[in-house]
Order: structure tokens, then C-alpha cells, then sequence
């Protein structure tokens, strides 16, 4: 049995199939066509629509998520507002007026989609420096986004009387007051404990947290996945917990809630973390889930390696850690064993005198997957000279991997142009990129010197970044 | 991330005329319903009871023959009904719009990747999907040709032709000033948000009613007829609105609409088909990639004398429309320069990949792009700003006539447009400032262009620019209009409902513009190059002013005035008290005066001879301009649009907000293009960037950081609806001056020496090679950058 709210209404629901999205019981169950699918695969943000649950310190939270991608069962307990909620009482919610008077429409099939991702704009508190980060994830063909990036620019810190939500309190009652999810074959356990007996119960079902990646299987290869274990529950996959020597993520917390994490305490991933899918998609995708998949074109395993970070695995009974370069073995695969799932991560703190970059190269500068990734990490002794430095590269191999080749060529030496010279040269010899849609093998071998030029100029103050450049 | 200044999206411009309906900016149409998720697109509809759902099965391979087909997993695969093959079709099996060769389903032969070869019924479209996957297909396959060079050596899919007597390449190599080269021009997905999809009902008489998303429902009709084998008047197409089609609709919707038609008539009920995403971008037509050369030759000031333009659409595998958008390419390969003695030949070859079709422009922007090129290429060589060259070349007097014979009336505008773009874009300061920053910094590059467009308006197809409209006046006082055009989110309906209401001398919202269905308005022409309004407007117009000369003689005989009134927001003056229109309009029923009328316009003064190739093939044309500033990383070639300025003519607008929506949508287009939107093909021929995962238009971030558009205010000389303009395709142009930028960035490596290798689109990769080459020739290593190493650590 699952409860799911779904604007005004509880529902109830026997029995869904494991790979029953969101968007298709919206739209075919229950007649709600609002919401729309362009792609069935989380790109361009038609689907939207936003998930209310119940935060330990905030109270009520309001995300934007991706309907196509979502799988009904994964949203028990939630209260999902679709854009018909909207306007209920047959007047326009000040969101959607707000569309109208700036033409923000034309066509109109991203449209729906476009107010989701704005109405969860209007419920975020305080300032937010990047309204137009809410609409990362919706593309629009025919607008051109001017419109839209007014309107977010106006919405955003405006506190507007809310129509849809009447009765918070009723709202936040029944979120506290669900009964546990009791569905077979898609177990939703909550602890190590439980999660070691689905896992036995179900040896053959395949992990989800997000589903930013799983859920594509069932929308793009259209396979039948009969058994799912939810991991997005599990206690011990839900913590940030501050350490000796730095910090332990759960393997399970939701991307945007490491990005928050990371932007204070290693602002230099800030960029890559808000470049990585959209804002709509990290609000279910999750660290493990990146490594779960092991895509030698992931932003999180370079991230990882270049911050000397761990992998923490778990089969209930034992946690063992491994360096990031070494649990990834191939391409999409890892040492992980059947019983086992990714619990953690762990990052030690920057210390004074290193200095950490990590560069994305994309086509599309926002919400794409990365033609190259480059991350570096020197610490550097007293007298200039690199005493310890970790290179990880994405994109240019069948996985993610450490160019220790480089990095040994670098170790005791200045870091000087004449050196960036010699590794630029060893690069050359050391890496064997393919050719693919994203870019050809020589483009991404020209990435990786360059970038290791970039991360020299960057060391020397030298403007080398259009983001950030007057 | 990009900060953006104030853009004065909303700033409607003052007409030369007083209108109370027409020129203001009212919100579209269905804008409340948009937002609200009542607009109801085709896959919103409730389902029929019963209603099937269709999927296709796809050929594997890109060219060759069917050696063997299996099809029992499918048919046994749950919940499938019906599997169809060409053997089953009751009519013509070739749907080609004006030129045979587009096969609804194989008849054995594979002429492209994903090659619809079968369809099968299921009672859900995820069923039917994958089923459809459950195919065991063998084939006989050949070698694909898709490269320009490779398409060279084979019979071309349709004759050459040619603009202007040959001009003598040796006597340009005399020219004091000499430009020539090549350039690959890329093709584009239209990536319009609703995929392509069809709703076919069977009728109790045999027929055939659909629902679909397309811009042509009379050639959806006729051709769902043919496929049929039964007659026009039993096929009835609604087409309400499509979310997107930018001609990507235009031809290319008609198979869906056949295949489920085709369902539907062997089921005797309904059938749904529906592309998924990666279906419709492997399977359907994109903007024809070009392979394009020039030869230009200069005075020593730069104004060109002479020039020979050589335009290569790669068409796919049949003509489709191409044989009207390669001519587009030649009519465009102009741009607004007077090139003195000019021959243009346009070249229509095949490649086994899909047939491309329509898109924003047709063949246009390929052709303007070409000679934007050139002058970029001329600046380099002569050492003068691209934009003091453009101005020299634009048609001026005793230089305004067309290499294909047709004159340019409007040149003092084109002039204008330039000059006051250069003022508000405050150009010529930023040129020097952009100097100044190119020499003092290492890796960040910036350029900056200013380009006029001049776009003509008509098909160029004369025949089809006719078309119908019916409005009925009922006795509440509403009017409902239908006419030909579609609503594909460009405000037709919403400028046809502000024509109609100011032509009655109403109120707007007593005007409901219906569904466009060929019940209603037949033979109607497809909603394309950028006419819906000019011709749909002025038909809904026509039809309007022949209820209206109906109602006025009547009030003035039954009112018993001087003259007949003059009715203004639905009022007029009698001799004792104001009379209501809905008064009017009763009282005239009452008198048995007839309240309805179909209106029929066509395009006057356009003519082309096809064989001298020369003639008018357009009734005016849309002119602006527009300056773009990029900066370039050179290490990684990426690449940031800093500031776009925008000055375009609309005539007297209509709606300046839906003009400017229009300009602004088609220039993030255009920009998507020319940058970023990069289509892949292995050398199988199979398109490797199928799908939104690795085809990427623009997103929020990629809107420039600045962006000022202004609408020229000024009517149309030609007689056009309300003197207005037509705005769908022109303003897709403007992002040929971002590429234009693009190169300007490049060339200041060199100093503005070498010309820079740059294609289109201009992606992250080509711009890096593009700069590696300018630092190779210039003998540049970074290793001469000085850096200070003491601030490390
Ligand atoms: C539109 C879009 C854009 C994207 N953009 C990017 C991008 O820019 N950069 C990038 O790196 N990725 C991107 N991704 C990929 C993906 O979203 C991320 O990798 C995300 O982090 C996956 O997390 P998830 O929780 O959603 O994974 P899920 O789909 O839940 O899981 C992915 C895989 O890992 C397994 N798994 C999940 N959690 C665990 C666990 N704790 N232990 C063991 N196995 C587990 C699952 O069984 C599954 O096989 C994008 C995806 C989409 C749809
Ligand atoms: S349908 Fe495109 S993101 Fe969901
Ligand atoms: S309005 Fe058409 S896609 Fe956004």
C-alpha cells in the first residue's frame, strides 16, 4: 500500500509497478494533463512538478522535481502539487499572472513545467542569488527565456500569498502521520538493518535513490524493472557529520543538500556542483548514486579523487573504504560486491597551503554531461615547490581516473610554465580519449593540456575564467 | 554565472496610425490556459474507448534492402492487437508533399537510418514501444553516402539552377581585392517540446477524423486520403495548437498522421500515435546542412564588384521541400549587399540519411551566413571593420537590383536600421574598448559584429500564397473566426482575433478564433515562411469587411443616417442615441441580413519566371539588424555572449509584445545554431545526436548577458495587413552577427591577419582549433606568457 497526496487529494494506492513513473499515473490514471512529457528522460523539464515533505528543522520543503523520472512508489508519504493545484479556486496564482503579463509563453508546452519550477522559486525564503538556476532545467524552444528570466528575477525573495497551500498545518499533519510504506517489490527499508534483509530478500532487485539514473531505463530502453530497493530512506545514508580530519556524506542525501554543504566548505566545487544536471535534478539525484553507476563521464568521481576522498561501503555488517580511483574498475563498474551498497562518502578538509580547481567542460555550459573534466589538487611546500598533488580526469577514459603519470612527473618541483610545458607534452603520451557526439579524441586531449594550463594561470591570478570575468 | 541588465521586452512602440485593437500588445490567445495546464494539446485529449496505440519499427541500418523479416515476438509481446505493413496500405504507399519518394512504410528498401518499416497497435503506447523493439530484421546493407564530397558523385536529387549570367572566375582574379572559400554550414533539430503525434478517429462513412500537431492539415488530409484510397471530403483534420513545429511540421507531420489514419481504417476505430523523443529526432527531417563556397572579388575599398556563390543543400534521401529551400538558400546568398555581377547556383544533392525538411528560415540562413562569411574574410583582407565594409555594400541607389532581377525598394531603411543600431549599440566605442582588451589579455578574447538582415516575404512557390478564412457574426455579438493558418505559438490566432476586432470596430474579446480544420477553410497552404499572418490576417479581414459593408448599408437605411456609421469599441452614433454593436447585429438578423462570410486573399504583385530566373518572388522585405559581443576562451573554446542588440522592422506591429517574442525566441534559436547545436552522424549513418542528452539547445544560462531589442517603427509601404510585417523567420538571422563575433574573437589572436577556420555551428571544439591555428601561424606558445611564480602557494 502507498499514500501519496496529490493536490487536494490522498490517494491510496495498492498496488503500482516498480517502474510506474510519476508522470504517466498523472496523465493516464488520473487524468491530470498539465503536466506534460518532452523527453521521458529528465532533460527539458515539461514534467515538472514539486514534492512537498516534511523537514526536520524547516517544516515544510518544496521541491522541484522531474515527473518522467520519478517512480510513483518512491513517493509515498509526499505531497505532490501538479499545475492544475494552482489555480483551484479558478484565479490565476500570482505566479502564473506573472507569466501571463510578461508573454512568458507561446506555444506553451513548456509552460506548465516553467510555472512548477517558478512556484518552487516563490516558496524558497530569503534571497536567492540565481532565481533563473530554478529554470536550469526547463527548456524552452519557442521564448528565448527573456521573459522567464524576468519573471524569476521578480518572484524571487517576494513573499507571495499562496493560494494553493490554504491548510499548511493540515498539510503537515498528515505528512507526519503516514503509515509505513508496505509495498513487495519495491522495498522502502529505513535502517542498516532493514536494508541488509531487503537486500537478501531481494538479491536481484536494483538499488535506487534518486533514479536520476535508473529511472532512464525504464523511460529509454523501456525495460520492465520487476524489483526495487529504495535507498533514499535509509538513516545512515542521510547524514552530513563533521569528523577529525573532515567530513562523512551520506551516500543518499540529495545533490542540491551538498551543494549547500560543499559551497562552505570547498568553494572551489561550487561551479561544477551547480553545473551538474539542474537544479531539478539535484534535488533527487545523490552522490551515491553517481558512484553507483560508475560513468566514466560522471562529475562526482573526479570530484572525489582530486579531494583524496573515500568511497564507504556497507552489507549491514561491515563498512570498508576505498580510494575512489581504485573502487572504480572499469567502465560502469566498480568493487562493489551484490550484498553490499554505497553508505558514504568521505572528504578530508583542504589544508592552507593547497590549492584545489575542478574545470567542466560541456557543449552547453549548463545541465550537460561533460565532454572533459579536470580537477587538480597541489599542496604546495614552503619554499613554492608541489609536495603532494592529485589529477583526476573525466571523459577521457573508460572511467574516471587519477593521472598519476603526471602527477609524478610534478612531485618536488616548482610549478612553473616550463613544467606545465613537460606534463602538457606527457599528457599527450599518457591519455587516449574516444571520439563521440560530445567531441573528438584530439579536442579532448587539447582539453586536458589546456586545462592544466588554466589551472597554472589561475594559480597566477591570471584571468582565464568567462564566468567570472567583468 | 550571467548577470543581465533591463530589457524593454514589453515597450510598445507607437504606430504611425491610431489603432484601438491592432498594435497593442495584447497576451496571447491561450496565454491563461498555458499557464494553468488547460491548453489542451493532442496527447491532452481524452482517449476514444478502445483507442489503440501505435508504435513503429525502425530499420537498423541506413541503406540498403530488407533481406528477411520476423515479426512473432512482436506480435506475441503483451498487449499488441495488430501489426501493419506496406502490404496492407489500401492506397499510395509514397506520401512525398510535391515530389514522389517518401514511403510511408519500406517496401523493402532502406533509404535511411530508423526507416519506418512496420507499425504495430497495442493497448498501450508503452506496449506498443516495446513490442515494436521485439523485431528480428535482417538486411542487405550497402555504404551509406552523407559526406558533401560523397554526395558529389551522385546523380543530384533534383536539376541545378542558377541566378545572374556566369561570372567569369578568371576576370575576378583581376579584382584588386580577392575573397574565396568554403564553408560547412550544420543542420538543426527543430526540437520543438511536443513531439510529433497523430489522434485518427474512424467516421461512420469510412472516413477519417484526426487530431494531430502539424502546420499543413490540408496536405495531412489529402495525403491521408491518398494513403486511404478514399475521398478529400471524408478526411476532416482539427488541429487546435502545436507545441512548437518551426516547419519541423510543415511536411514532416504527415506520416504520423497517415501511419495512425492507416491504424485507425484497418482497425475500424482509434489509433494514437505518439514519437518518443528519440524516435522523432532520428526519424524526421532537420535543417538541410549546406556546403557552401565563394568567390568574391573587391575594389581596393572593398565595395564588391563581383562574386560567384555556390550553395550544396545535403537534402537526405528525397526532396521533400528542398527543392524551394535551396532556392531560399540562392535568394539569400545576397543578403543586403549589392554584389555587382553576381551568379548564384544551388546545388540539391542526395545523402541516405532522413530527408531534411523546413526550418525557421528555409534554407535562408544558410544562404545569408555564406556571404556574412565573405565579408568577415574581406575585412581581413583589406584591414577595414566588417561593419564599415557591410555598410559600403548594402543596395543604395543605382545599386538596388537583385541578382535575380528583383528590385530592393526599401534602401534607405536598410541604411537606417545600420546607422541607428550603430548609435544606440554604441558601437563604434565598444570597438575600441574590445581592442584594448584583446591586447592585454592572455587567454579571454573578445569580438564584436554588427550585420544587417533583409528577408523576403512570400513562398516562393506563387501558388501558395493564397488563403481563406470564415467568420460568422452570432446574435450575442461574438464573432468566431476560422481560417488556414495553425497556432504553433507564434500569436497568429491572437493577431488574426486584434484584425478581426479592429476591422468590425469591436471589442477583442468578442472574437474566438476556432481550431483550424479543413472542414471549416479547404486548400488551405502551410503555415510557413513567416506568411500566417500576412495572408490568414488579410483573408479573416476580407471575410470581416463583407459582413461589415453588409451591416453598415443596413444601419444606415434602418437607423435612417447621412452616411453609413463608423463603429468604434463596438458603438456608433444615430441621430438620437448610440446603438450597440450586438443591437446592430440582432436587429440586421432580424432583417434576414446575412451574418457570415468566407474571405479570400492572395498575394498581388509576386511573379517569378522559373526558366530566365528572374522575376519578384517576394512582396516586400523584412529588414533589421543586430550587434553581438562574445568573449572566447581560447584554451577551452568556449565561449560567452556578452551582449546582443537588436533593431528590427515589423511594419506597424500588430502585437509588439509578440513581435518581440518572436524576435527574441528566434534569435535563442539562431544562436542555438550557429554555437552549440551540433548534429552528429557516424559514418553508418546513424545519428548519434538522437536525443536531448546529447543534443543541446539553449538553455536559461546561454541567454546573453545583455540583450536590447527595439522594434523599427515604421509601416510597410506594401499593402499588408494593417501595414504590418511578417516577424516568424527574419529575426533567426540576427544570430548570424554572434557568429560573425565569434570570428572577430578568433581573428584578434592574429591580429585581425589570418582568417579564421571557423564552421558553423561554431562549438567549443571548432573554436579551439580555430584558435590553435591563429596562435600556429602567428609562431605563438604560452610559454611567453609571463607569469610571476611568487604567488603561488
Ligand atoms: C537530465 C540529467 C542530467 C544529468 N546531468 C549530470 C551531470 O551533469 N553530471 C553527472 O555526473 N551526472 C549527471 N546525470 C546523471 C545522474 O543524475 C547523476 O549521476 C546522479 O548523481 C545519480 O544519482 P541518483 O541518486 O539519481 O541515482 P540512481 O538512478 O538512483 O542510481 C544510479 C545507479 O546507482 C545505483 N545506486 C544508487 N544508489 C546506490 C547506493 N547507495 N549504493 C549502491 N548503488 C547505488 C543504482 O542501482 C543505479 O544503478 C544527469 C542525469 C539526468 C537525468
Ligand atoms: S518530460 Fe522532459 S524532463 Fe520530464
Ligand atoms: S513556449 Fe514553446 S517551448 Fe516554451
Amino acid at each position: 500500500m502507498l499514500e501519496i497526496m496529490i493536490n487536494e487529494e490522498v490517494i491510496e494506492i495498492e498496488y503500482a509497478a516498480p517502474s510506474t513513473m510519476l508522470l504517466s499515473y498523472l496523465r493516464d490514471q488520473l487524468g491530470l494533463t498539465g503536466s506534460k512529457e518532452g523527453c521521458a528522460s529528465g532533460d527539458c523539464g515539461a514534467c515538472t512538478v514539486i514534492m512537498i515533505d516534511l523537514h526536520a528543522h524547516s517544516g515544510l520543503r518544496f521541491s522541484q522535481i522531474n515527473a518522467c523520472i520519478t517512480p510513483l512508489n518512491a513517493l509515498h508519504a509526499k505531497h505532490i502539487v501538479t499545475v492544475e493545484h494552482l489555480n483551484k479556486n479558478g484565479a490565476l496564482h500570482p505566479v502564473q499572472q506573472l507569466v501571463v503579463d510578461k508573454h512568458g509563453s507561446q506555444c506553451g508546452f513548456c509552460t506548465p513545467g516553467i510555472i512548477m519550477s517558478l512556484y518552487a522559486l516563490s516558496k524558497r525564503q530569503g534571497n536567492t542569488d540565481k532565481p533563473e538556476d530554478f529554470l536550469a532545467g526547463n527548456l524552452c524552444r519557442c521564448t528565448g527565456y527573456g521573459p522567464l528570466i524576468d519573471a524569476a528575477k521578480e518572484i524571487a525573495g517576494v513573499q507571495y500569498y499562496d493560494p494553493t497551500l490554504a491548510d499548511e498545518a493540515a498539510v503537515t499533519a498528515w505528512l507526519s502521520s503516514c503509515n509505513a510504506q508496505t509495498t513487495h517489490n519495491y522495498l522502502k527499508p529505513t535502517n542498516r538493518k532493514q536494508l541488509a534483509e531487503a537486500r537478501r530478500a531481494m538479491p536481484k532487485a536494483s538499488f535506487i535513490a534518486g533514479g536520476t539514473d535508473l529511472a532512464l531505463e525504464i523511460t529509454q530502453q523501456l525495460s520492465d524493472i520487476e524489483q526495487i530497493i529504495d535507498i533514499s530512506q535509509v538513516d545512515d545514508l542521510l547524514s552530513i557529520t563533521e569528523l577529525d580530519h573532515g567530513w562523512r556524506i551520506g551516500a543518499a542525501v540529495p545533490l542540491n543538500q551538498v551543494h549547500t554543504f560543499m559551497r562552505e566548505h570547498f568553494p572551489s566545487t561550487d561551479e561544477l556542483i551547480s553545473r551538474l544536471g539542474s537544479l531539478t535534478i539535484r534535488n533527487r539525484a545523490t552522490l551515491g548514486g553517481s558512484l553507483g553507476h560508475a560513468s566514466p563521464i560522471g562529475d562526482i568521481a573526479p570530484l572525489l579523487i582530486s579531494l583524496n576522498g573515500e568511497i564507504e561501503v556497507d552489507d549491514g555488517e561491515t563498512k570498508r573504504r576505498h580510494a575512489p580511483h581504485e573502487y572504480i574498475t572499469g567502465y560502469r563498474q566498480t568493487l562493489l560486491e551484490k550484498q553490499q551498497w554505497i553508505s558514504g562518502v568521505y572528504i578530508p578538509r583542504l589544508g592552507k597551503n593547497q590549492r584545489h580547481a575542478i574545470y567542466k567542460v560541456s557543449k552547453r555550459f549548463e545541465d550537460d554531461i561533460a565532454t572533459v573534466v579536470m580537477a587538480f589538487n597541489f599542496r604546495f611546500d614552503t619554499q613554492s615547490r608541489i609536495e603532494s598533488c592529485s589529477i583526476a580526469g573525466g571523459g577521457i577514459a573508460a572511467k574516471s581516473t587519477r593521472l598519476s603519470e603526471l602527477e609524478a612527473h610534478m612531485l618536488g618541483k616548482p610549478f612553473t610554465q616550463a613544467l606545465v610545458r613537460e606534463v602538457k607534452a606527457l599528457a599527450a603520451l599518457h591519455i587516449h580519449p574516444l571520439s563521440d557526439v560530445r567531441g573528438s579524441a584530439n579536442y579532448r586531449v587539447s582539453l586536458v593540456q589546456n586545462l592544466i594550463q588554466r589551472f597554472y594561470f589561475e594559480c597566477n591570478n591570471i584571468p582565464t575564467r568567462l564566468s567570472d570575468h567583468a | 554565472m550571467r548577470r543581465l541588465t533591463q530589457i524593454n521586452h514589453l515597450d510598445a512602440q507607437p504606430s504611425d496610425i491610431e489603432f484601438s485593437v491592432v498594435g497593442k500588445s495584447h497576451k496571447h490567445e491561450s496565454a491563461d490556459k498555458q499557464v494553468s495546464g488547460k491548453a489542451l494539446f493532442v496527447d491532452d485529449y481524452p482517449t476514444p474507448s478502445n483507442c489503440l496505440h501505435a508504435a513503429v519499427i525502425v530499420s537498423n541500418i541506413a541503406k540498403g534492402k530488407i533481406e528477411s523479416t520476423d515479426f512473432t515476438q512482436v506480435e506475441s509481446s503483451s498487449g499488441v492487437i495488430k501489426l501493419i505493413t506496406v502490404d496492407d496500405i489500401p492506397g499510395l504507399n509514397d506520401i512525398g508533399p510535391i515530389f514522389k519518394g517518401d514511403p510511408l512504410l519500406s517496401d523493402g528498401t532502406i533509404k535511411y537510418h530508423q526507416q519506418p518499416i512496420a507499425l504495430v497497435l497495442a493497448r498501450s503506447h508503452r506496449q506498443a514501444w516495446q513490442a515494436a523493439s521485439k523485431a528480428k530484421l535482417t538486411y542487405q546493407s550497402e555504404t551509406p553516402n552523407l559526406s558533401f564530397e560523397q554526395a558529389q558523385q551522385q546523380p543530384h536529387l533534383l536539376p541545378k539552377n542558377q541566378f545572374g549570367a556566369s561570372v567569369d572566375l578568371d576576370s575576378l582574379i583581376e579584382s584588386a581585392v580577392v575573397v574565396k572559400g568554403e564553408l560547412e554550414v550544420g543542420g538543426q533539430e527543430h526540437f520543438y517540446l511536443e513531439g510529433q503525434i497523430s489522434l485518427a478517429q474512424t467516421t461512420e462513412d469510412g472516413g477519417i477524423f484526426i487530431r494531430c500537431s502539424s502546420q499543413h492539415p490540408t496536405e495531412v488530409q489529402t495525403l491521408v486520403a491518398e494513403v486511404l484510397d478514399i475521398s478529400f471530403n471524408k478526411v476532416t483534420v482539427d488541429m487546435r495548437r502545436m507545441g512548437g513545429g518551426f516547419g519541423g511540421k510543415e511536411s514532416q507531420a504527415a506520416q504520423w498522421a497517415c501511419l495512425a489514419s492507416l491504424g485507425a481504417h484497418l482497425t475500424k476505430g482509434s489509433v494514437k500515435l505518439r514519437l518518443p523523443r528519440k524516435i522523432d529526432m532520428s526519424a524526421t527531417g532537420k535543417r538541410h546542412p549546406f556546403f557552401n563556397s565563394y568567390h568574391i572579388g573587391a575594389n581596393k575599398h572593398g565595395v564588391i564588384e563581383k562574386a560567384h556563390i555556390e550553395v550544396n543543400g545535403l537534402c537526405g534521401h528525397s526532396a521533400d521541400l528542398s527543392g524551394a529551400i535551396v532556392d531560399r538558400a540562392m535568394f539569400h546568398s545576397d543578403n543586403a549587399y549589392s554584389l555587382g555581377d553576381a551568379s548564384i547556383v544551388g546545388n540539391r544533392l542526395r545523402t541516405d540519411t532522413v530527408s531534411h525538411t523546413a526550418f525557421r528560415g528555409f534554407g535562408g540562413p544558410q544562404g545569408m551566413i555564406t556571404i556574412e562569411r565573405a565579408i568577415q574574410d574581406l575585412s581581413i583582407k583589406t584591414g577595414q571593420d566588417a561593419y564599415s565594409l557591410r555598410l559600403k555594400n548594402l543596395y543604395r541607389e543605382g545599386r538596388s537590383t537583385t541578382p535575380y532581377g528583383m528590385e530592393v525598394d526599401q534602401c534607405d531603411m536598410l541604411l537606417e536600421v545600420m546607422q541607428n543600431l550603430e548609435k544606440s549599440s554604441d558601437y563604434t566605442n565598444r570597438r575600441a574598448e574590445i581592442k584594448q582588451w584583446n591586447n592585454s589579455n592572455l587567454v579571454l578574447k573578445k569580438g564584436l559584429a554588427l550585420s544587417p538582415v533583409k528577408f523576403g516575404i512570400a513562398f516562393t512557390a506563387t501558388h501558395l500564397n493564397q488563403a481563406g478564412a470564415l467568420v460568422h457574426v452570432y446574435t450575442d455579438g461574438s464573432v468566431q473566426v476560422s481560417h488556414g493558418g495553425t497556432e504553433m505559438g507564434q500569436g497568429l490566432h491572437t493577431k488574426v482575433a486584434q484584425i478581426v476586432a479592429q476591422t468590425f470596430g469591436i471589442p477583442l474579446d468578442l472574437v474566438h478564433v476556432s481550431s483550424t480544420r479543413t472542414d471549416k477553410v479547404p486548400n488551405t497552404s502551410p503555415t510557413a515562411a513567416s506568411s500566417g499572418t500576412d495572408l490568414n490576417g488579410m483573408a479573416a479581414h476580407n471575410a470581416a469587411i463583407a459582413i461589415k459593408n453588409r451591416l453598415l448599408e443596413f444601419a444606415k437605411e434602418h437607423y435612417n443616417l447621412d452616411a453609413e456609421p463608423i463603429i468604434v469599441n463596438g458603438r456608433f452614433e444615430t441621430k438620437d442615441q448610440p446603438v450597440d454593436w450586438t443591437h446592430l447585429v440582432q436587429q440586421a438578423y432580424l432583417k434576414r441580413i446575412s451574418l457570415s462570410s468566407s474571405g479570400f486573399y492572395k498575394t498581388p504583385k509576386i511573379w517569378f519566371d522559373i526558366d530566365k530566373s528572374v522575376g519578384r518572388p517576394f512582396f516586400y522585405f523584412s529588414i533589421g539588424a543586430s550587434c553581438s559581443e562574445v568573449t572566447v576562451d581560447t584554451l577551452t573554446g568556449e565561449m560567452q555572449v556578452d551582449r546582443v542588440d537588436i533593431l528590427h522592422d515589423v511594419g506597424n506591429s500588430l502585437n509588439p509584445a509578440i513581435d518581440i517574442g518572436q524576435i527574441e525566441g528566434a534569435f535563442i534559436q539562431g544562436m542555438g545554431w550557429v554555437t552549440n547545436e551540433e548534429l552528429v552522424w557516424n559514418k553508418d549513418g546513424v545519428l548519434l545526436s538522437n536525443s536531448p542528452m546529447n543534443y543541446k539547445i539553449p538553455s536559461i544560462g546561454d541567454y546573453p548577458k545583455q540583450m536590447n531589442i527595439t522594434l523599427m517603427d515604421k509601416a510597410n509601404p506594401e499593402h499588408s495587413i494593417y501595414r504590418s510585417k511578417a516577424v516568424g523567420e527574419p529575426p533567426f538571422m540576427h544570430a548570424i552577427s554572434l557568429w560573425c563575433a565569434i570570428y572577430d574573437a578568433v581573428a584578434s589572436i592574429s591580429q585581425h591577419r589570418e582568417i579564421p577556420n571557423l564552421q558553423v555551428p561554431a562549438t567549443g571544439e571548432n573554436i579551439l582549433q580555430a584558435c590553435l591555428a591563429q596562435f600556429d601561424a602567428i609562431g605563438y606558445t604560452r610559454d611567453e606568457a609571463e607569469v610571476d611564480n611568487e604567488t603561488i602557494g
